[in-house]
């Protein structure tokens, strides 16, 4: 588990760009698609 | 645009848990194709499936005649054609991720140096004497099938050990020699030649099988022409040192050794 936390942690901060283009397309996808 | 503005208003208004689950599961896959575009270096490709997304559906969505469901269908589809396209560098990242790294022995920093400096005076001789030579850095995450075409020799490294092996006319001199942390772990092995119409007719089946199988796996491999002696450097299915120096040599095997399992003991 401690490993798996530090993996996460790891990818998380190495695509902190890629992260956060993906929540703002995911966010503008759901939009589109529920509207 | 009154009508637009309704649409959004309805959207907000109907707002339930199934929202918050497609939204995961598009962060997912988004992120999983612009990782993949990202580690490809494609970043026009990622401008193309930005654009694409926020175009595509705007459209959609002022659209009477086409619904939600029409957008989603485009959205999986574009991120299969992205997955479908980068297939073998998918293969490659997912082999490595689930190597495991067998304890062959303890390195230390000494011995890290002399097994370099053998390497390299063994690949600097082979050059000097045109005799052809492929080694491969593995990391243990070779596919087995590769391993079992060659001999396991599970020996030390050292210069006249690895000259014996591609001696012309010796059993395994005409394979891959793999090399696992500090032992020649394998010799006589095959590699998957890359087919590639566009390679040039100059490059042989030794450069080839190195460029096969750094496309399949995430290794280096190290390759002596047996025609000119030149030395090439292969990573990622390409060569990226076509007339590598013995430095170069030493700077790739020490990207191999004091790479992350090796920074845990120095």
């Amino acid at each position: 588990m401690k490993k798996f936390g530090k993996f996460l942690a790891n990818l998380i901060v190495k695509n902190v760009g890629l992260i956060v283009l993906a929540l703002v397309l995911a966010f503008v996808a759901v939009v589109f698609i529920y509207m | 645009m009154n009508n637009y503005g309704e649409k959004l208003q309805n959207m907000v208004d109907g707002f339930d848990v199934s929202y918050v689950l497609m939204f995961v599961v598009l962060f997912l896959i988004f992120f999983m194709v612009l990782k993949v575009l990202w580690s490809n270096r494609a970043r026009f490709l990622i401008g193309v499936f930005v654009v694409a997304t926020v175009l595509v559906g705007f459209t959609i969505s002022i659209s009477d005649a086409l619904g939600g469901e029409v957008y989603l269908i485009f959205e999986l589809l574009l991120s299969l054609f992205v997955f479908i396209m980068y297939h073998t560098e998918i293969k490659r990242t997912l082999l490595d991720g689930t190597r495991n790294r067998k304890a062959v022995g303890h390195l230390t920093v000494s011995g890290i140096e002399n097994i370099i400096d053998e390497m390299v005076r063994a690949i600097q001789n082979m050059s000097k004497n045109n005799v052809g030579a492929l080694i491969v850095l593995s990391n243990d995450n070779l596919p087995e099938g590769i391993i079992e075409t060659g001999t396991i020799i599970n020996a030390e490294i050292n210069a006249p050990m690895i000259e014996t092996v591609f001696f012309p006319k010796t059993p395994l001199h005409d394979g891959a020699m793999v090399i696992l942390e500090n032992k020649i772990y394998a010799a006589g092995c095959f590699l998957p030649i890359i087919q590639n119409e566009n390679l040039p007719q100059t490059i042989g089946s030794r450069h080839r099988a190195a460029m096969g199988v750094t496309s399949v796996a995430n290794v280096t491999a190290i390759v002596v022409s047996e025609e000119t002696g030149i030395i090439s450097l292969v990573r990622g299915g390409n060569i990226y040192k076509s007339y590598a120096t013995g430095a170069d040599v030493k700077k790739a095997l020490g990207d191999y050794y004091w790479s992350d399992q090796t920074a845990e003991d120095k």
